[in-house]
This record gives C-alpha cells, structure tokens and sequence, in this order.
C-alpha cells in the first residue's frame, strides 16, 4: 500500500541520516561555556576537545550571547587563551570570549545563557 | 414471593412506629454522588496514542526554539530572518488549521490524522535536510501546514470513542499532551550539541511515522454514537444502533453560520478570545517580570516559570474529573461552570500573584493560578463536543484553535506596548481583569444556554424516522431511576442491570456480552458449573475487577469504573467464599468494620451492632475472639453480620454455605431470610442444590451462552437445573 510505502520510505530516511550524523558527528566537540562577569563585562570561555586521534584543527570560534528564544544578543570571536589556537589529535583548547555591548538591562530582563559555536575548523 | 419457613414476618405496625429497622438500608448514610470514576469498559489505547500523537505534534515548535542558534551559526541568519523563519510556521500552522477542520467533518478522521502525521514526519526530515534559507523557509511552512491535522480530528474521535459522562475526563488527559511535549525540549538540545542540529529534526520525524501507522490502524468510530447511546440509554435503557457516517441533515455549506449560532460555543469562544489576550502574554513575559521585579537571573526565572507547567497538569486533570462528577450529580452544564468559575477565581489568584513584593508567596500563588488558566481548557473543549453536532466538530474545534492562537498571539505586543508606557507590573495588573471578564462571560452566557444547545444538538441527531425527531420517550417506555414506573411494570423496580459485558483474564475470556436484570427485593441464586464465571460475575458487579466493555447500572444509575469501595456506600457489598475475614482482628472489630464508611454516626453503628448480635447470638460469646481461630461457620456467620453492618442494598455472596456442617447451613438459611425481610436484595452463587431451592425466591441459571431466569423455583425446576448442568437441552 501507499501508505505503508512512503512511511517505511520515511522511516528509513530519517533512520538513516540521523545516524549518518551520528556517525559522522563533527571531530571538534565543544563544551558548556563558563562566564565570569565584573560589572557590565562578561568574559565566556569554552574548551574545545578534538575526537579524532589522526588530524589537527585550527577552529575559528565565535561564543554568543542568547536570551530564551535563542536570539541573539552579542556574539564575539573567542580567541585560544595559550597557544596559537591549535587543537591536536585528542586535545583540547581553551577560548575566550569578552563581552562588553550588553546593557545592564540585558543582564536582567534577556541574558539566558552563552553557547559557543564553531564558524570553521579546517585541519592544519 | 416465596418464603422460607424460618423466615419472622415483620408487621407493618412494627416499622411504622418505630421506623425503619437498624438493619434496614434505608437508615445507611448515602453519598450524594460518587467521587471518582475509572475509564472502564472501553479501550484506552485510542486516548494514550492521541495524546501521544498531541505531544509529539507540539513538540516541533519547542525543538526549533533549541536549535535556532546553531541554525543561525550555520546559514549565518540574521534575528530577522529567524523571526521570519518562525512567523512563517506559526502563520501557516494557524491558516491550516481551517482546512483541516473542514477535511475531518468530511473524511475519515483516523485517516486524516495518519496522513497528517506523515506530512509532518516529512516535513521535518526537509527541515533537516534544507541546504540554505529558502529550503529551510519552505520546510517551515511545510511543516506549519501539516501541524494542525490531529487538533481537530482528535478532539472529534475522542467524542465519539468514549462515554459522554466521562468527556471532560478524557479531555483532560488529552490536554496533558501539551505539558508532555514540554519535556522533550532538553532533548533536542542534547542532540544538537552532540551530532549537529540536523539530527535533532531527522529523530524527532520518527515517532511521526510512527503515530501515523498507529492512527492508521484505529477504528474510525461512528460519529454522534456516544452521544445518542448516552441519550437513549436514559429513556430506554438500551443503546440506539449507530448511525450512518453521512448525516444528509448537515451539509457543508453553512456550517460556520450554525457553529456560529450556537450561543454556548460562540460565548466559549469570545471568552476564551478575551482571556487570551492574558494568558498570552504570560508565556512571554513572566520570565522578564521575575527578572525585573524580583531580581532572578533568567535562568532562575525560567526555571520558576516552569511552575507553570506542574499547576498547568493539576489543573487540567482535576477540572476534568471534576466536571464529569458534577454532570453525573445532575449538573448538566458543569463543563461551562467549571470553565467559567476557573477563569473568574484566577482573577484574584493572579493579581496577587503580580502585585506581591514577596517571590515565594508569587510562586506559590502562580502555581495556582495557572492550574486555574488551564483548567477551562479540556472542559471547554468537552463542552464544545456536546453542543456542536458531531458533523461540525472538526469546524468547530479549528474555528476555536484559530481564535484562541489569534488572540494569544497579539497578547505578547499588547504586553510589551503597556509595559512601555506605564511598566510591566501595572500592565500585567491592568490585563488580569479580563480573565475575570471571560469567567463571567461562561458563567452568565454559558451556563443560561448550555441545555438548550446540548438538546438542539442532540434533536439533530436524533435517529431517523423518529416521530418528533427528538428524544422524548413513548408513555409506554419506563424512564431509569424515575419514581413513577409504567402502568404496567413489576411492583418491584430493577435494581441491577448488566449490559453486554465481557470480562477476560489476560487471553481467557470468561464474561461473553453478559446481560443481567435483577429486580429489588427478595434472594436471588443464581447457578452454573464450575469455571463458567459465576464468582468473575459479582467481582464485576463489586467494582472488584472491571469488564473489558459493556455497562453495569445500579438503582439506574450507571457505575461502570466507579471503584469498589465507592460502590460499597453506595450499597452493593461482597462476602467472598473463603476469604471474608479479617483474620488477625477480633470478632467485633471484624463487625465494627462493616460500619466504616459511615463510623461518626456511632448511634446508628452500635444499633446495627446489637441488632447483628440479635441476629446471631452466637456470636456475642466470641466478641474478644480472633476471627482467624474462629470455625468456619462462626467465620460466615460473622461475614454476614459485617455485610448487615454495612446496610447494603445488594448483597453479593460467594458461596453460602460451601464446606459447612448441616447445622450451619440450616442457621445461614434462616439468617438470609432476615437480611431479606431487613429490604436487603440478596444476590447468592451457591453450590449446593437443594440449599438453593430453599432460599430462593428466582432462581438464575448461568452458562456460557448467558444468564437465563428460571423463576421462581417450583416442583420440576430440580431436575431442569439438573438437566442444564449435564448439559442435555431443557
């Protein structure tokens, strides 16, 4: 039956692409940002730690700031704190992130939460 | 009615001067309603995949919420192309809603949810897949289409799967697959973080396709039958077979302006418009409010908002069973009350609530508060069921979704444009009021109109060829529970009635469409052979177990699902064969526990306790005396005694006289033979033959094909009993 048909088609789709992504997960993983704030500046840090045991990243990462619904309030370029930012194989790399745009109102009313993403890893 | 020879006549000067006897059932206090009710004697699996089917529905718009930064990273969006991104679900969910109520009063509902579902798990998977903005716009819109398929044909086929008494019950728990949905939010931010966004909208599409095989292979029930079973069985006692799918009567073209003329549904409807305009903007704004008011971070807030969802599940589900037990204590448009004084008392509660300094007094009355904001929901949405013909639903729950989104979706900009001008804590305060309003809307409005549009709806469905087209009964039809039977009915009014019950053990099914009518007064034995389900029977009867389907009524009042120990005070007790003791307890506390439900009148319960003593004196050497250590004769006769304690209008035994010397029997005999004259209707399952036909007043013969009354008992009704246990044809 048709039905049948396209709901196994489905089911085999979303089976097989979302273990295609779990499979072929990103090498670079990054961790839940810390922030430190002293007045209306807040400074995120975030570890990145590299999975694979062959290749070497050069990350290009960038942290948010993010009320509840995701949007976003400030994001800055977060710089590695020690080194030249490169992450060997099973490594891990701190970066830091100021922030010194948000108002004290966003300190109140918006600020949920920091995440940090990474924009670009090519291997180096 | 036959009399055993033992049995003390009791003259009618006797109870006129002093009143009725201690023993007699009618000096036991009654409960004026009962207090709960299971959903028994229909599936409840139609109920759990439909509020699945509702979580799973809703729980796209909180995924995208977790995903949109990670989204944004990856296509480099700006806040307002996001914004668009969720304006173009939220326009085309609300736009698809209409259609789809359209397509569900005209097609097969189970069909349009499998398909929908289906739909949906595609469009999700597209959202997974989109390579750029525009896919992923497209994708979004794709998916707000097929979003509202299962509201409006759930909301329907939950009318007509399950009882109309038990509607704002079943409605309550479907509500709850909101608050469930609410829970699978973490879940796709953990996927995002760990395999990328893309996975988190290719998993949340399988239950998808899951819930559409499922709905795929529920039974599409007939439209309107609960409510014309629920309105016949009223005036006749027995259901009306299911309509036709097609009722001719209601044709597509000006189904609006009839949903629309309905002044109970359209008073729900601008109530819950107006009350919108509140709830609306709580979901947006209170976090803010705790962050600015009382000085929370926002995650704190957030967190404290979830109160939110706990008062939510409270309120949802108790409304629902609270309603259905004021309907079934003659309050027919309970639904609207309940709705209606929820929004009026939340008033006060969430004015508190928003002008307290104080944080933990503000949560705690919020908590309540939202349990009263979601309270109306289910009701009304039961309410809507019951005055809108079941060709119209579909309509009418989409016309009603689309109002309520509307509203609830301008609150957020009324909020933000008051909180600018005079702050948020006096726009909160000055937006409260019209909650208030909406509860005064149902109250007044509501509530005048509910029977007039519950009976037109009904007449509508009424059964063709009807003379008056309506459910007025013949003058020769008996009403249940009326107290002036027909010309020609017994002298006595039936007291039990069983209606097509079927009970099994796991894969045994032992109870085959059982039907049983048992008039008041006198004993009744009733016979089989071993295994044919005599004991299941009274367990039934009891509250004890509940039959996979078909409906028990008691004094013509149906208490299918009503627990056992609520039917006790209601007046059916049960002395199990064997196992009618409490072992470790003394006899008189054995006694005294037959009192229970009614143990404050210690007036009432020592009469009983002297009068049981009258009736077995016996018993009154052995009052200190383990009820465990006692002989098996003492043990029955000491049952009984509990059983007259609690004054029972039917009374279920088990085995009378089954492992009992001769003597004892002849003392039990006599003792039923008192309970009997005390009013007491006696339902006996007894083993033994020749006891039978001394006790009985009816005998009852039962066997797999059902229960045949045999009368009265008379020379030859031995060896017809005898020749139906050999199994040779009467």
């Amino acid at each position: 039956m048709a039905f049948l048909g396209l709901v196994a088609a489905g089911s085999a789709m979303a089976l097989t692409f979302g273990f295609h992504a779990v499979l072929h997960r990103p090498d670079l993983v990054m961790s839940k940002p810390h922030d430190h704030r002293v007045g209306l500046v807040d400074t995120a840090t975030v570890v990145v730690r590299n999975r694979s045991s062959q290749w070497s990243y050069c990350p290009d990462v960038r942290i948010s700031a993010l009320d509840t619904s995701g949007t976003e309030l400030e994001a800055e370029h977060a710089a590695p704190r020690a080194g030249n930012g490169r992450v060997g194989p099973n490594g891990s790399v701190s970066f830091t992130a100021t922030f010194s745009q948000l108002t004290a109102k966003d300190y109140r009313d918006k600020l949920d939460k920091f995440e940090g993403f990474v924009i670009h890893a090519p291997r180096c | 009615m036959r009399r055993s020879p033992t049995r003390p006549d009791r003259g009618p000067d006797e109870a006129d001067v002093h009143g009725p006897p201690a023993l007699s059932p009618e000096r036991t206090p009654r409960p004026a309603f009962q207090l709960s009710r299971r959903l028994v004697g229909v599936s409840r699996w139609p109920l759990g995949l439909l509020t699945a089917i509702y979580a799973v529905s809703l729980s796209d718009q909180y995924l995208f919420s977790s995903v949109v930064p990670f989204i944004k990273h990856d296509f480099h969006l700006s806040d307002t192309r996001i914004g668009v991104l969720g304006s173009a679900f939220l326009i085309t969910a609300t736009l698809g809603t209409v259609p789809f109520g359209a397509m569900v009063d005209r097609l097969r509902r189970t069909r349009v949810i499998a398909w929908g579902a289906l739909a949906w798990g595609f469009a999700l998977l597209a959202n997974g897949l989109a390579g750029g903005y525009l896919t992923l716009l497209t994708a979004r819109a794709a998916l707000g289409v097929t979003q509202p398929a299962a509201g409006p044909a759930s909301q329907s086929l939950l009318a007509d799967y399950y009882p109309v008494d038990q509607r704002s019950k079943v409605m309550s728990v479907y509500q709850c697959g909101q608050l469930l949905a609410f829970f699978l939010i973490p879940l796709g931010a953990v996927m995002a973080t760990a395999w990328g966004w893309r996975s988190a909208f290719y998993f949340f599409a399988l239950p998808g396709f899951v819930v559409a095989v499922l709905a795929w292979r529920l039974t599409e029930p007939a439209r309107g039958a609960q409510d014309r079973t629920h309105a016949q069985r009223r005036i006749t006692g027995a259901p009306l077979p299911a309509p036709a799918q097609d009722d001719p009567r209601i044709s597509a073209r000006g189904a609006y302006r009839e949903i629309l003329g309905c002044p109970t549904y359209t008073f729900a409807l601008v109530s819950t418009g107006i009350g919108g305009f509140f709830f609306g903007g709580i979901g947006v704004w209170t976090v803010t409010f705790l962050t600015r008011y009382h000085r929370l971070s926002v995650p704190q807030a957030s967190a404290a908002v979830s109160l939110f969802a706990l008062g939510g599940l409270v309120g949802a589900l108790g409304s629902g069973y609270f309603a259905d037990r004021l309907v079934h204590a003659g309050r027919p448009a309970a639904r609207v009350l309940v709705a209606g004084a929820s929004r009026l008392l939340c008033a006060p509660l969430m004015f508190i609530a928003f002008a307290v300094p104080n944080i933990v007094v503000m949560l705690t009355v919020f908590t309540v508060g939202a349990a009263l904001i979601i309270a109306p929901l289910p009701v009304l949405n039961a309410a809507i069921a019951d005055v809108l013909h079941p060709n119209l639903r579909g309509r009418g729950v989409a016309l009603y979704t689309v109002a309520k989104s509307l509203c609830e979706g301008t609150s957020p900009i009324a909020f933000g444009f008051l909180a600018d001008r005079i702050g948020l804590r006096a726009a909160f305060l000055v937006l409260i009021p019209l909650v208030a309003v909406a509860g005064a809307i149902l109250l007044v409005f509501g509530t005048a109109h509910y029977g007039r549009d519950r009976a037109r709806a009904l007449a509508a469905m009424a059964p063709e060829g009807s003379a008056s087209g309506s459910f007025e009964p013949p003058a020769d039809v008996r009403v249940l529970g009326s107290a002036a039977p027909a010309a020609d009915a017994p002298d006595r009014p039936e007291l039990l009635k069983l209606t097509g019950v079927d009970f099994s053990y796991g894969q045994i099914q032992v109870l085959f469409d059982l039907n049983l009518s048992l008039i008041s007064g006198g004993c009744h034995v009733l016979l089989g052979r071993n295994g044919v389900g005599k004991t299941t029977l009274l367990s039934c009867i009891a509250g004890l177990k509940d039959p996979q389907s078909g409906q028990i009524w008691f004094r013509g009042g149906e208490i299918s699902g009503v627990p056992p120990e609520q039917r006790s005070r209601m007046g059916v007790s049960l002395i199990v064969g064997g196992k009618a003791t409490f072992p470790s307890l003394s006899l008189r506390d054995n006694l005294w526990m037959g009192a229970y439900s009614f143990s404050r009148d210690r007036r009432l319960v020592q009469e009983r306790f002297d009068a049981v003593l009258d009736v077995f004196p016996v018993l009154r050497r052995r009052l200190a005396q383990t009820a465990g250590t006692l002989s098996g004769g003492e043990q029955q006769m000491m049952a009984l005694g509990r059983a007259l304690m609690s004054g029972p209008e039917l009374l279920l035994v088990d085995e009378l006289s089954m492992g009992l010397a001769p003597h004892i029997v002849e003392e039990i005999i006599r003792v039923v033979g008192e309970i009997v004259s005390f009013g007491t209707t006696v339902l006996v399952v007894e083993q033994s033959l020749e006891v039978a036909l001394r006790i009985a007043d009816d005998i009852l013969y039962m066997d797999r094909v059902g229960i045949r009354d045999l009368g009265s008992p008379g020379r030859d009704t031995a060896s017809e009993i005898a020749a139906l246990m050999l199994g040779a044809s009467a």
